[in-house]
């Protein structure tokens, strides 16, 4: 049951990181370049294999989707740190207390593959995921959370890039 | 073409909100296939410049 709990609680800590992105865009006028919202999508990966876990029971198949898109999300954020890293590039965006939001990006992928880590290292049973339909109260909130954030990303990112590839 | 990739992630979260586990796995890793591709595609794409 606390499995559950916690992957809620991961649920709605990045789905909170991706509301203030939003913020953040629309506050400071910071637009997103394209590696920015592919790190969003990576956050949006790891919340669905932590839903998984909130609503079929937790099992290593869900672990490993959420694993999967860390890595990816990661691998983003390193590359657009790699853009950035030499002395007489420019920096996208303002720093957010003294870090860029994509180093804060990459601290938040490997943050969650810890967190997943442990959490598979804490509960470890082999029980196969439950078609249970109950979902508790920690399990509503994390979903409306991030499926706002997520519809609301649909709209701006449209808006921001069209049909085209951003 | 970024924004069909979110509405994609949205559908996986609906999925699971609805049950259909195996759907939702299914459109995640096809989700996560067209990311990597769009990163390849912006990787070796001359817009890398304006970021």
């Amino acid at each position: 049951m606390w499995e559950k709990h916690l992957n809620a609680l991961l649920v709605v800590i990045i789905s909170v990181i991706l509301w203030g992105a939003l913020a953040i865009q629309f506050f400071y006028h910071e637009e997103p370049c394209a590696l920015c919202l592919l790190q969003r999508l990576g956050m949006l990966g790891v919340t669905s294999g932590a839903l998984m876990n909130v609503k079929f029971g937790p099992s290593k198949a869900h672990y490993g989707l959420s694993l999967l898109s860390a890595i990816f999300g990661g691998f983003v954020a390193l590359r657009q740190i790699a853009l950035h890293v030499c002395p007489d590039f420019s920096k996208f965006g303002e720093p957010f207390w003294g870090l860029s939001l994509y180093t804060w990006s990459f601290i938040t992928f490997a943050s969650s593959v810890a967190y997943i880590a442990l959490l598979m290292l804490f509960f470890d049973k082999n029980k196969n995921p439950s078609e249970s339909k109950i979902y508790n109260l920690w399990g509503h909130i994390s979903f409306f959370l991030i499926f706002f954030v997520s519809l609301t990303n649909i709209f701006t990112t449209f808006w921001l890039c069209g049909f085209g590839a951003c | 073409m970024m924004a069909a990739l979110f509405i994609l992630m949205t559908l996986v979260i609906g999925f699971i909100y609805f049950g259909k586990r195996k759907l939702g796995i299914i459109f995640f890793l096809f989700t996560l296939v067209l990311c990597s591709i769009m990163l390849w595609y912006h990787a070796t794409s001359s817009l890398q410049i304006s970021w």
